[in-house]
């Protein structure tokens, strides 16, 4: 194989990875201190996308579209945390049943809102073209989505590394009844969490939208290979869901260059080889 | 050591009166009719057995067991069925059996994240106390020896004012080095604090409390003063099996 193809197709799969490490970060979080698998997290990921479609459209600009996405993001988490899930702590068939009812009230509500169809999301115009590499096409937009996925990466980082919060957070994820007793309120944190869990995964939803379109399936069609992310990078760990997206976005762009129909597929296989050598995931078990 | 945890006030009477305690979990009777006080500025050992409800009795006093009848009063307020947090605001340090050491963050992280209002000098009162944990400050705390998380796990309880401390179980899985250095730093702590304290080791008990309940199924069956259970030989041996 040329380097500039292998150049081409690992840039490709970096992009597809941030995307995927965008989605599965939140949720990765979520699960970690709260002990709640959210189904409804690619919902989420769907809102974002509709909602920055939509503000792009009223103003014009496309990073108030990106910042309105993430708060819508933000505040629905905080809406489903407090009036829902937060009842059913410790009830993982209850949360099962009620992300997945979530599901269908999310999406409907697209559908009633914003119709049923597939509709455009133009990319704004300093993001249209390409870049050469190597003698080889790479879309601006791409570019655009690596930048994003490690800025993000990196603010998230510094929060959980260099901040009380962030302390919190991770202290939590570890035990967070022991939390408690040091004198701190877990369910607002719990309520943060929710609220960072959803502005990641609609801004990810917000950034995809221009590149995968924008219509009422979105949000299924990427919860399960952030659920991938999520258990080859480990429950809890926000490393992990970096490292875990990357290696999915990558090997599927791999694969889908030389068998298209495998492209898919191969994330299950790669997710069952690392359960089979760390059945934690890549960083599971070692903190956020 | 002067961490100033205790006012002139606190220094004497009541500190804790749990009266009547019941907790259930599921159908299961775990306590019955607790009652216990411990004296402001004492150590108040709680005994038994394996199973005889000691730790459930800290855990339902911290508000992690939510108790099904009686009532807990800390300096004569109700705390029944609080919430962890606002027990531990009121001036009350829990040091669990598995020690509870946050194993992913260094031991500086773990004091910092106790400490609810940043106060530089009492940390460093309290790394001075605990001078093994001073050179351990940046290693995470999951590389640390049983006898150091459990430092960890008493520094942490103290980097805020504490005006009780509940300790369970410190001793426990400690070599004997280890458990000499841990009834020194406790002997220091119990000058400043009130402590209640759960332990298996009876002779530690005998040398850090004042006072003593010796639980069994889930009830008291003995309290009076440390010193008297020590000389009664039968009750020891019936209900903690030494001699």
């Amino acid at each position: 194989m040329e380097l500039k193809v292998v150049v081409s197709l690992l840039l490709q799969g970096v992009s597809l990875g941030m995307l995927y490490f965008l989605i599965a970060s939140g949720l990765s979080l979520i699960f970690g201190l709260m002990g709640v698998l959210n189904l409804a997290h690619g919902s989420l990921f769907m809102w974002g996308a509709y909602v920055a479609m939509t503000v792009y459209g009223l103003t014009g600009s496309f990073a108030l579209g990106l910042v309105g996405g993430l708060l819508a993001g933000a505040a629905l988490g905080v809406v489903l945390e407090t009036t829902l899930i937060r009842r059913l702590y410790g009830n993982p068939v209850g949360q099962i049943l009620l992300t997945l009812g979530l599901i269908l009230v999310l999406d409907e509500t697209v559908k009633l809102i914003w119709g049923p169809t597939l509709l455009p999301y133009p990319k704004p115009a300093f993001l249209a073209g390409s870049a050469e590499v190597l003698g080889r096409a790479f879309p601006h937009y791409r570019i655009f989505l690596i930048v994003l996925g490690a800025l993000v990466w990196l603010v998230i980082h510094l929060v959980l590394n260099r901040t009380k919060v962030g302390l919190i957070i991770r202290a939590g994820v570890e035990d967070r009844e022991m939390v408690t007793t040091l004198g701190i309120d877990v369910k607002k944190v719990f309520t943060g969490v929710f609220a960072l869990g959803g502005a990641l995964a609609a801004l990810g939803g917000a950034a995809a939208g221009p590149f995968l379109l924008v219509y009422p399936q979105l949000g299924l069609n990427n919860l399960f290979p952030a659920i991938i992310v999520v258990v080859i990078g480990g429950l809890g760990s926000f490393t992990g869901s970096v490292i875990g997206g990357l290696l999915v976005g990558v090997t599927q762009s791999f694969v889908g260059y030389y068998e298209p129909q495998l492209a898919v597929a191969v994330n299950v296989a790669l997710m069952a080889l690392v359960l089979l050598v760390r059945p934690h995931g890549l960083l599971g078990h070692r903190g956020v | 050591m002067t961490l100033g945890t205790m006012t002139a006030q606190e220094s004497t009477g009541q500190a804790l009166h749990v009266d009547h305690l019941s907790v259930y979990i599921g159908e299961l009777h775990i306590l019955e009719d607790v009652t216990l006080r411990a004296s402001r500025g004492r150590c108040t050992a709680l005994l038994g057995r394996n199973g005889s409800g000691k730790t459930t009795t800290l855990k339902s006093i911290m508000g992690l067991v939510p108790p099904a009848g009686g009532r807990v009063t800390f300096y004569g307020r109700d705390i029944t069925g609080r919430p962890a947090h606002e027990v531990a605001r009121l001036g009350i340090g829990y040091v669990p059996e598995d020690r509870g050491v946050f194993t992913g963050l260094t031991v500086r992280e773990n004091l910092l994240l106790a400490q609810r209002k940043r106060d530089d000098e009492r940390l460093r009162r309290v790394v001075r106390l605990f001078s093994e944990l001073d050179p351990l400050l940046d290693r995470r705390a999951g590389t640390l020896s049983g006898g150091e998380r459990q430092m960890v796990a008493i520094a942490r309880a103290l980097v805020n004012p504490v005006r009780l401390l509940l300790v369970d179980e410190p001793s426990k899985g400690l070599a004997p080095r280890a458990v000499r250095r841990l009834a020194e730093l406790l002997a220091e702590v119990k000058k400043e604090a009130t402590v209640l304290l759960v332990e298996q080791n009876f002779f530690l008990a005998a040398e850090l409390a004042d006072h003593c309940y010796v639980l069994d199924s889930g009830r008291t069956v003995y309290e009076g003063p440390m010193g008297e259970l020590e000389a009664d030989e039968e009750t020891r041996r019936k209900y903690l099996g030494v001699a």
